[in-house]
């Protein structure tokens, strides 16, 4: 129930409330629950609610670099800061961000704070509750043409669907999700003090206004779209009438300084950066471009944004989810019936238009890299568009309109409205307490590893090192540790009492990447050595590290037909659905399996460390009329457990696809670049999953074999190129000395070399390290005559300073590539070691490409 | 006087005159609801007609028995009813006399006839529909009614025809809930009229109506609330005129009249209390904190579910009615919905019968629960009156504020609309009256069979009755053995036959499943017993029972090979050998053979597998022991709580009304007990406490049923034995002062003894290995261990988990003799004893002792 807090507006201008008659004391109760501070003050508190679990939050993810930034400069570099201006952000590789703003408002945290997390967490609060607080008086602002009354009421759910809206856990939960709440709430601020200018004619206001627009601009790029947005807001709410020349006339004066002050600052960017864009680079960059249209229009990432439910916290049936339906669909039939009834009184405006513009205004800065995940990872990309959704929903539900209190139908509609967002807001409300627990639960995980790594390091020799095979990358979508930098970071000061950093080994991404793949023949030189190292693994579910056995021994094993013969008995005289399984001295004739069906191996006891490969040799072909449930292309996979019981773990699996041509082929799986394979220590089954329905298989041998045969093997020179505890190598000096041997290699006559792309991964295109064929994504590549020996990337080759990759590949005589890519070195190659010719020198040289192998 | 009218009058000599041509104003209400109250008549008798053969069922032989004595000129019973807890109930304490009094005026006119006490209630429920239409007439005529008394008619209409309706009004019993609305809508309709015509005759009716509303049933309590909502809902300051605004505060002259509501009830409150000793009363929950613990009762959604598509699950009918029926509330919505948005729609009624039919279901907090077979549904009785009426004026434009067209459209599709309802709602109670007729029809039988089975029997011989039945589709029928005795004697039978008659079923009403072994065999071993006979329900009667054979253990072990004995149910399960290739699945389950154990994954469908065959006693094997261990997908070892099953085939389980795969129900699930704990877990269940294992006949086959779930379990095997090492022996050590009851001398662990008199016990748990001690444990007054099914053996004791105990004894040694505490045998009704027996540790060991039943008699 609202009415206007001020005594000289008229009923006609109120929403009709279901307000007693009832004594003075009453009414005014009433004009005090709704005054301007009242509603503030319910703001705030909706926004308490539903983040208060992560007040308490941690670090995570993207947080650890500004912490280290910020240690560096509070001891001695406080010219970093400054540096944020005219350079790139963070002077970061592999993005190219210009947000000097942010860095401030952390630094000031650190000031104040040091490194308690909490402070953080309470700034990012602080400026998500500001964003709602602009949006409310926003709102109110731009349709105070309605009456006090209704544009409170439209302002003041505005601002609480904001306050409540399900995707902001990832930017108020993540300290450094406030890149968006800064730019958002200033960018809000900037608007409403623009309406505030424009309507009061006020000199203080549009001064107050440029400024805070300038302030959004340092704090995230998205802030470009308030310039158009004030363009479309002129044209359509503000100067509705008149004619177009004069419309565009009065756009151009209002909005002149804001298009003034958006191009000084793309100008200065383009400076710092050098490049108009900017964004993520490198590898990285290349895949985001290339699943755009997936990322927008597949999936549901659309229509996630009215139905915002973390997938793998509310489970298909759960109350909520039918519950905002139901409240969807009534908005939708109100919406409706106004438009049919009631669409020359109250039906839809100009500010509903308006809102849908600034919604689709938002949005266009994100094509690059908006993806909102099922588990609403991405969600910060959508957080400023909230803003217009908000204030849209608002004006689709309450039924707006002038001098309407008489009117007895659309009063009982409004009275009707403000119950629906009121429980719009409720439901809303209850699904973000909920999508906000994933990130309640990583601060905890993370503070736990932390004291479990401490507590392990403790125990150990001092001379030893703990190797830790996996990190906690993420809980419910909510961003843990992705790399070594990260983990590096929380384990020395200011995190840590101590540096505990230069005692952990880990094997994760470089930067970001499939965090399960692995460079086994890094794990296995550490494995040689016992006495320098202890495995473990961090077990998510009891947050706890496990301790690991690595036993290295090489052993093959195979099943012939002989082994393969199926004991299988399928219930008493069932005939539907029976599959057929025939051994013979071919291989096992496998038809009509079900979906649901794959073979399981004897019980085996293999040390993961001892199989590279499994080979499935399959002969596949299409029996009859493939079901359209069926259509897609046959696949075969291979899953395996490392328990003694049967049951295999959905992660635990790698697919190939089926050539169904009848003919035997080869399947390769390439099993221990996988961490999933390396984590069981002992293999204890493996399984096949055969295509099923009209396909008919023919299995003639599965083989679990060593690569030794297959992998060249590459290293650095250690006394040149010494490589750090998350396997970067740097150059000591300016010699990039590695090592190869590809003698095993049957048929090789010499090596060819790839180097990769400045912040490029092989693997970011192959899917793993061990390609059969050589990537068209590197930088250049040349052949060494010999099949062993050393040698060394001039410095010439790295054209800018990041992380490189090198790796090799037998060939043949005559040029053909011979079993598969070694493991990648990862370098990382620092600006003062490249000179300006050896850039000039690095276009030139590139030679041919060589054949890659069948 | 004017020329006209002199002359009129002159003209008008009475030689000349002719009376008026008699003619049927059809456009005057009143014409309109009379003709309303034959349509009402005739729709109620066609649909309750059929009740009249009915006859007696359940809890109506205990009201007319009690009615009958009084007639005979033994008052005491029926006189207690005015003065203490209605009938003396076990299970509930309410205070009824009304309902009483009412039975005995019919059995003063038509004797033990039971038609005519469903002709009474038909008659009364025919009032309840008319109350219904006049208050309909009521809330349309103060808003500018345009229908005349439509509205009124369809709103009786409907409440004759609504399908939740039979149990109120087809069993004789129900008549509490018809008593009690009746008065409840009399006193609504009354204080109505008063509100309009101010006669204080209406107000003092009310008051009057309410006051027999209270004394039939205490549902009526919320009337003063009603009342309220009425006042604040319907009425202004003016009194009689519509309110201005919306859930106006009226004067506070008119709260006066609601507080005199307020003080009939406290009066009435403080009367009971005092002669019940308790304020809330009913089926346990005493405090008002339970109304707050059972707010989710209300939002069940199949109980709400069946108060829109009102249909007996046992029984069958087109789906094409119920979706009919939906889409009649559907359109009735929509149409509501309209005029809302057009504002011609009157809310306030709506409001206050919405209110009502929710306030009237708030005293029924403790059982609120509308069964799939409709039992329960009589506690809806009261509030569907409202129900009814809302739904009229949802559809109907009863408001004069559409224009003449509108309301034409409105007027015909709703009267459209209501029809249909009226329509699938006949139809719908058609279906869930049939139930109640054979259940009618089955206790006729059974009557004649125990006449017949009893009329040549020697006077020192007995029958033994097993299960006894309960009901039929929701119609109760029989169920406890005291109406058995009922039945046995006069006004029911021609002769007392009762004390012929034994059964096996508990003392207090409640789970019926489980009997005690020991002292059935004791039973059917007694030179006394001429027979034994069974329920079966698919014929409906009696039939013998034939005591079964076989062996008294059994054995499986999972070793090698036997994996292709089992029968597995779904027939897709896979089978394969640990040390091979195999086929598995992600959905179906799967037996994988192990030295030494099967390992089962139920998949997403669960899993049964039968063993082979078997034959089996099931008076001697008694208890089995299944070893088995479960892990979830992690690995870790996990319980097996509510996943596993012992299922089994018996020679004649068909007759029991059972599957023939008797899988234990949902209440006999074996989360079971572990008794020795070990590396792979070792499960006991007491099968013998089983009906369904014990009367089933020679047990032809075994299954072990696993639920689905991601875990697996590894089946090591089961052994099936006799319990005579496990179950302490327990009997009356004292029995010349305790006597035995009279009404069942074969039954030497049921004894009724004074206040304060001592029993004194013998026990032996010396067989139970592991003994070095035994508890004693005695429950509270009115609970029993009889209703529990005790699968959970260890897990529920020393609590006993189902019972609050009210006294446990420790005795030091294994022997001996034992004294129930002078305490524990105060307060007058059932109590039950038991012994468990404990290690040294104070664990309990083997299974607990069969009960010792002990009747206090009153002062």
């Amino acid at each position: 129930m609202f009415v206007a807090s001020q005594s000289n507006l008229t009923a006609a201008q109120l929403p009709a409330a279901p307000v007693n008659s009832g004594s003075r004391a009453g009414q005014l109760a009433l004009r005090l629950l709704t005054s301007n501070p009242a509603l503030i003050a319910v703001l705030v508190a909706l926004n308490l609610i539903c983040f208060h679990r992560t007040v308490v939050g941690y670090f995570l993810a993207d947080d650890y670099v500004h912490v280290a930034y910020l240690w560096q400069v509070f001891h001695g570099h406080p010219e970093l800061l400054l540096q944020n201006f005219f350079s790139n952000w963070l002077q970061a590789e592999g993005t190219q961000f210009y947000r000097p703003f942010i860095s401030l408002t952390l630094a000031f945290d650190y000031l104040i704070w040091g490194a308690n997390s909490v402070g953080y967490h309470l700034t990012n609060t602080l400026f998500q509750i500001a964003s709602s607080i602009f949006l409310f008086l926003l709102a109110r602002r731009l349709l105070n043409g309605f009456g006090k009354g209704q544009s409170t009421v439209v302002g003041f759910f505005s601002g609480a669907l904001f306050a409540v809206f399900p995707l902001h856990c990832e930017v108020v939960s993540w300290v450094i999700g406030r890149v968006d709440s800064v730019s958002t709430a200033f960018l809000l601020a900037s608007f409403w003090l623009f309406l505030v200018a424009s309507q009061d004619r006020s000199g203080r206001a549009r001064l107050l206004s440029l400024v805070a627009f300038v302030l959004s601009l340092l704090s995230k790029e998205m802030a470009v779209t308030l310039p158009p947005t004030l363009c479309l807001c002129c044209l359509i709410c503000l100067r509705p009438q008149g004619s177009w020349r004069e419309r565009l006339s009065y756009m151009a004066r209002e909005t002149g300084p804001f298009w003034a002050a958006a191009i000084a600052y793309l100008g200065i960017r383009t400076a710092a950066l050098g490049t108009i864009c900017g964004g993520y680079s490198g590898s990285i960059g290349e895949g985001l471009s290339g699943s755009l249209v997936k990322r927008w229009f597949q999936d549901g990432s659309l229509l996630r944004v009215l139905y915002p439910f973390n997938a793998e916290v509310f489970l298909p049936g759960d109350s909520l989810r039918r519950t905002l339906r139901s409240l969807y669909l009534i908005s939708t039939l109100s919406l409706v019936c106004r438009l049919i009834f009631l669409r020359t009184r109250c039906g839809l405006n100009r500010y509903a238009l308006f809102a849908l513009g600034w919604l689709i205004l938002s949005l266009i800065p994100t094509y690059q890299v908006w993806n909102l995940t099922e588990t609403l990872q991405g969600s910060r990309f959508i957080y400023l568009g909230t803003a217009p959704l908000c204030l849209l929903i608002n004006l689709l539900v309450f039924p707006l309109g002038q001098a309407l209190a008489s009117q007895g139908p659309i009063r009982i509609l409004q009275q009707a409205s403000i119950a629906l967002l009121g429980a719009l807001v409720l439901c809303f409300a209850g699904i973000t307490l909920r999508n906000n627990q994933p990130w309640a639960h990583a601060s905890n995980q993370v503070r736990d590893l932390r004291a479990a790594i401490e507590k392990r390091l403790e125990k150990l020799p001092p001379k030893k090192k703990l190797v830790l095979l996996n990190l906690p990358q993420r809980i419910q979508g909510a961003h843990m540790l992705y790399n070594a930098s990260m983990l590096s970071v929380l384990l020395r000061p200011p995190l840590s009492s101590k540096i505990l950093s230069d005692r952990l080994v880990t094997f994760e991404p470089i930067t970001y990447g499939d965090s399960d793949l692995l460079i086994v023949s890094r794990l296995k030189r550490l494995v040689a050595d016992p006495h320098g190292y202890e495995f473990c693994t961090w077990d998510m579910v009891h947050q706890r590290l496990i301790p690991l056995s690595l036993v290295p021994y090489d052993q093959e094993l195979t099943f012939g037909p002989q082994e393969l013969a199926v004991d299988f008995w399928n219930g008493q005289g069932q005939d539907q659905g029976k599959p057929e399984l025939i051994a013979s001295s071919t291989g096992l004739n496998c038809a009509d399996l079900t979906a649901d069906q794959y073979l399981v191996s004897p019980p085996l006891n293999l040390s993961s460390l001892a199989t590279d490969f499994v080979e499935v040799e399959l002969a596949c072909t299409s029996a009859g009329v493939v079901k359209r449930s069926d259509a897609s292309p046959p696949q075969v996979a291979l899953i395996w457990t490392g328990h003694p019981i049967l049951i295999f773990p959905p992660t635990n699996r790698l697919s190939l696809p089926v050539i169904a041509d009848g003919q035997p082929h080869l399947y390769r799986f390439p099993v221990s670049q996988r961490k999933s394979w390396v984590l069981c220590s002992s293999i204890r089954a493996i399984g096949l999953d055969l295509p099923s329905g009209a396909y008919r298989n023919t299995l003639k041998r599965v083989e679990l074999v060593s690569g030794a045969s297959q992998i060249p093997v590459l290293s650095a020179d250690q006394s040149h190129l010494p490589e750090d505890l998350a396997g970067v190598c740097r150059m000591s000096d300016s010699t990039c000395a590695l090592e190869f041997d590809a003698s095993s290699l049957a048929g090789a006559s010499k090596v060819l070399v790839e180097l990769s792309k400045p912040d490029s991964w092989f693997e970011h295109y192959g899917g793993g390290y061990h390609d059969r064929s050589l990537s068209e994504h590197s930088l250049r590549h040349w052949e060494l005559a010999s099949v062993q020996g050393r040698f060394e990337i001039p410095v010439s080759y790295f054209p800018a300073a990041g992380y490189y990759q090198v790796r090799i590949a037998g060939l043949s005589a005559d040029g053909h590539m011979v079993g598969c890519t070694s493991d990648p070195i990862n370098l990382q190659v620092a600006s003062e070691q490249i000179s300006g010719s050896s850039r000039r020198a690095a276009a030139r040289n590139r030679s041919p490409r060589p054949k890659n192998a069948d | 006087m004017p020329i006209e009218a002199a002359k009129l009058v002159e003209s008008s000599s009475p030689a000349d005159f002719r009376p008026e041509k008699a003619h049927l104003d059809l456009t005057a209400v009143r014409t309109q609801f009379v003709l309303g109250v034959l349509l009402t008549l005739l729709a109620c008798f066609a649909c309750y007609w059929s009740s009249l053969k009915i006859g007696f069922l359940l809890d109506d032989f205990l009201h007319v028995d009690y009615v009958a004595r009084a007639a005979g000129g033994h008052w005491r019973d029926f006189l207690e009813n005015f003065t203490g807890n209605w009938a003396d109930s076990d299970i509930m304490r309410s205070y009824r006399p009304f309902v009483s009094s009412s039975l005995f005026i019919d059995y003063l006119l038509w004797g033990p006839h039971a038609a005519g006490f469903h002709l009474t209630n038909i008659l009364i429920f025919l009032a309840c529909c008319l109350l219904v239409g006049l208050i309909t007439l009521e809330l349309t005529g103060s808003y500018g009614n345009r229908l005349g008394a439509g509205p009124a008619i369809w709103a009786a209409l409907l409440f004759a025809v609504y399908p939740l309706h039979p149990e109120t009004v087809s069993w004789v019993i129900g008549r509490v809930d018809l008593l009690c609305t009746l008065f409840y809508l009399g006193a609504v309709f009354a204080y109505l009229r008063f509100r309009l015509i101010r006669e204080e005759t209406y107000l003092f009716g009310s008051l009057v109506c309410f006051l027999l509303a209270l004394i039939s049933k205490e549902m009526a309590v919320t009337l003063p609330v009603v009342i309220g909502l009425a006042e604040l809902c319907l009425f202004s300051r003016s009194g009689n005129q519509p309110a201005d605004r919306f859930l106006r505060i009226s004067a506070a002259a008119s709260f006066r009249y609601v507080a005199c509501f307020f003080v009939v009830l406290a009066v009435y409150a403080i009367y009971r209390s005092l002669l019940l000793g308790a304020v809330v009363g009913g089926y346990g929950n005493e405090d008002a904190l339970g109304l707050l613990h059972s707010w989710r009762n209300f939002l069940d959604k199949p109980t709400l579910t069946k108060i829109f598509l009102p249909l007996n699950e046992e029984v069958h009918l087109s789906a094409l009615v119920l979706r009919f029926l939906v889409a009649s509330y559907l359109g009735i919505a929509t149409l509501w919905g309209i005029r809302l948005l057009l504002g011609s729609a009157r809310l306030r009624p709506i409001l206050f019968l919405a209110l009502w039919a929710g306030a009237a279901l708030a005293p029924a907090y403790q059982i609120w629960h509308i069964y799939p077979n409709l039992g329960g549904s009589r506690l809806f009785f009261l509030s569907s009156a409202p129900f009814c009426i809302l739904l009229v004026l949802a559809a109907l434009p009863a408001a004069a504020t559409l224009s003449k067209r509108a309301a034409l459209i409105h007027l015909f599709m709703g009267t459209l609309l209501i029809a249909g309802l009226f329509v699938g709602w006949s139809l719908l109670l058609k279906a869930n009256l049939r139930p109640w007729i054979s259940a009618g029809q089955q206790m006729a039988t059974l009557r004649s069979q125990l006449s017949a089975l009893t009329t040549n029997l020697p006077p020192d011989k007995q029958i033994l009755l097993l299960n006894l039945p309960r009901d039929f589709s929701g119609a109760g029928m029989l169920t406890r053995p005291q109406y058995l005795s009922i039945i046995a004697r006069p006004p029911f039978a021609r002769k007392d036959v009762s004390s012929k008659l034994l059964t096996i079923e508990p003392l207090i009403s409640g789970c019926h499943d489980f009997l005690w072994s020991g002292q059935f065999r004791r039973l059917i071993d007694s030179p006394n017993l001429a027979g034994v006979y069974i329920w079966d329900p698919r014929p409906g009667r009696f039939t013998a029972w034939s005591r079964p054979t076989g062996d008294e253990s059994y054995e499986f072990k999972a070793g090698a090979g036997t994996v292709k004995e089992l029968a597995p149910e779904p027939k897709t399960a896979l089978f394969g050998s640990a040390d091979r290739w195999k086929l598995m699945s992600w959905q179906k389950p799967c037996i994988i053979q192990y030295p030494g154990f099967l390992r089962i994954y139920p998949g997403t469908t669960g899993l049964t597998i039968f063993l082979p065959a078997v034959n089996l006693n099931p008076l001697k094997a008694q208890v089995a022991t299944v070893e088995i261990s479960a892990r979830s997908v992690t690995g870790c070892h996990t319980c097996l709580g509510k996943k596993l099953m012992l299922a089994w085939q018996s020679s004649n389980g068909g007759s029991l009304g059972a599957p023939s795969w008797g899988i234990t129900g949902d209440h006999s699930t074996l989360s079971m007990a572990e008794i020795h704990d070990g590396a792979r877990g070792r499960y006991t269940v007491w099968l013998g406490r089983y009906r369904s294992w014990a009367l089933g006949g020679t047990v032809k086959r075994l299954g072990l049923r696993l639920e689905p779930g991601d875990y697996l379990a590894d089946f090591a095997g089961l052994l099936i034995k006799p319990d005579s090492g496990l179950v302490p022996q327990v009997k009356v050590e004292n029995p010349e002062k305790a006597t035995p009851s009279p009404t069942n001398p074969d039954q030497p662990w049921l004894v009724e003894v004074k206040p304060d008199q001592l029993v004194r016990l013998a026990y032996d748990a010396s067989k139970i290995s592991g003994t070095r001690s035994i508890r004693l444990v005695v429950t509270k007054s009115g609970t029993t261990f009889d209703v529990s099914s005790e699968p959970q053996v260890a897990s529920l004791l020393p609590s006993d988990g189902l019972v609050s105990p009210l006294a446990e004894i420790e005795a030091r040694s294994t022997t001996g003799t034992i004294t129930l505490p002078a305490e524990s045998l105060q307060s007058p009704g059932v109590h039950q004893a038991r012994v468990v027996a404990l290690d040294s540790a104070g664990s309990f060991v083997g299974l607990p002792s069969e009960p010792i039943s002990v009747i206090v008699k009153k002062k």
